[in-house]
């Protein structure tokens, strides 16, 4: 999983090796608010999304971290034309290598995507623009990150055409952070003191599952809680292959 | 190229350059392993490499990209850090059909690569980003709704 996704959930200890991750989940489940934390809460960050953000996501309305948002620079490619000419001169425009790349909106993009070709080659420039910053990142001897890390977020709702290309997008993005509704009684909404709780579950190729809970109170802030091991991995709090159904039949 | 192949293509792949770099040729045993793990792509992409097909291009700014000069004389852009290839092959028998694990112009960057046989071409960072985008055009690309 990507280590600044895993950082956004607050996972203690070291994980495998950052892989690019894909965030998707139904509308509202906050897969922007997850993609934002994890730009706040690592160093250089660079945010891409087909349209400017109305307000912070995840956090309580009208409250910043100025010095957080100072790390991020946001641009805001309206078409996939645009975001593929971006990110394939993305090195003549940026002052600095991010050591985050992070895509809010994926569906909106892949929308514009005529066959599984050009969505491979989205997601295909997506991972190869990550590879050249850590490439920059690699040959800064000052750097303060190893690699840059791809974090993508999509929505899933069992209804679009863009969920066509999802075994496409699962080459490019080995590891995926599910978003399901959590039913009120199994996860403990008073936990999180929130009124919308959802799921995140965390997978990649050669580690084990990792579940969190997500809360969003009234006010939008967003809080997170580990769901505890046990219980993550009993086949009735989590059974993924339902959870997703559910998701994408929202 | 740092895409991840299975196992046993990556442990042939280093076979092959080692068994390249002492003798200078590529033994029968590794010829029948070769188009044993990747089928028919094997025979083409050796002709690719055998006719010094594959340049890796390079900006200023260190990006790099592959293009290989297809059997037709068709050039194919092919990533330098996943598997992606502007051919129809690629498409349709890697990711539509699921049958193939790369195209001959990916396997044939492995092997010049193995070989010593990649070209080294620097262009403009200008050039470079529309090699990236190569076929954009014909693919006919919307924009969000």
């Amino acid at each position: 999983m990507s280590a600044a996704l895993r950082r956004a959930l607050g996972a203690a200890g070291p994980g495998p090796a950052p892989t690019p991750a894909l965030v998707l989940g139904p509308a509202g489940s906050g897969r922007s608010a997850l993609l934002f934390r994890a730009a706040l809460g690592g160093p250089r960050a660079l945010f891409l999304a087909p349209r400017a953000l109305q307000r912070l996501p995840g956090a309580r309305r009208g409250e910043s971290d100025p010095r957080g948002l100072q790390r991020i620079q946001f641009l805001y490619p309206p078409s996939l034309r645009e975001l593929l000419r971006l990110l394939a001169s993305l090195p003549q425009s940026l002052p600095g290598p991010p050591a985050l790349l992070l895509l809010d909106g994926l569906e909106q993009y892949l929308a514009g995507c005529p066959g599984p070709q050009a969505a491979a080659r989205l997601s295909a420039l997506l991972v190869d623009t990550a590879a050249y910053f850590t490439g920059r990142l690699g040959a800064d001897p000052q750097g303060s990150a190893p690699c840059c890390q791809l974090v993508a977020s999509m929505q899933v709702s069992g209804e679009t055409a863009a969920e066509d290309h999802l075994g496409v997008l699962q080459r490019y993005f080995p590891a995926q952070c599910w978003l399901c509704p959590a039913p009120a009684a199994a996860s403990g909404q008073e936990d999180c003191g929130g009124d919308r709780v959802f799921r995140a579950r965390l997978s990649q190729p050669g580690a084990a599952d990792q579940e969190w809970k997500l809360g969003f109170s009234l006010d939008g802030e967003m809080r997170v809680s580990p769901v505890p091991w046990g219980r993550a991995e009993d086949p009735g709090a989590a059974d993924t292959d339902t959870d997703r159904a559910a998701a994408a039949g929202k | 190229m740092e895409a991840t192949l299975p196992a046993v293509a990556e442990e042939l792949l280093k076979e092959i350059k080692k068994a390249f770099q002492e003798t200078s040729h590529i033994p029968d045993a590794l010829l029948l392993a070769l188009k044993f793990v990747f089928g028919s792509s094997a025979v083409a992409a050796l002709d690719l490499v055998d006719q010094h097909s594959v340049t890796r291009l390079v900006s200023p700014s260190g990006r790099a990209v592959y293009q290989v000069l297809g059997s037709s004389g068709k050039p194919y852009t092919c990533y330098a850090s996943c598997h992606f290839c502007t051919c129809p092959a690629f498409a349709f028998s890697v990711l539509r059909k699921n049958d193939s694990l790369v195209c001959k112009h990916i396997l044939a960057v492995y092997l010049s690569q193995a070989t010593g046989a990649c070209q080294e071409l620097a262009v403009s960072d200008q050039q470079l980003a529309s090699i990236l985008l190569a076929e954009e055009e014909e693919e006919g690309l919307g924009t969000v709704c």
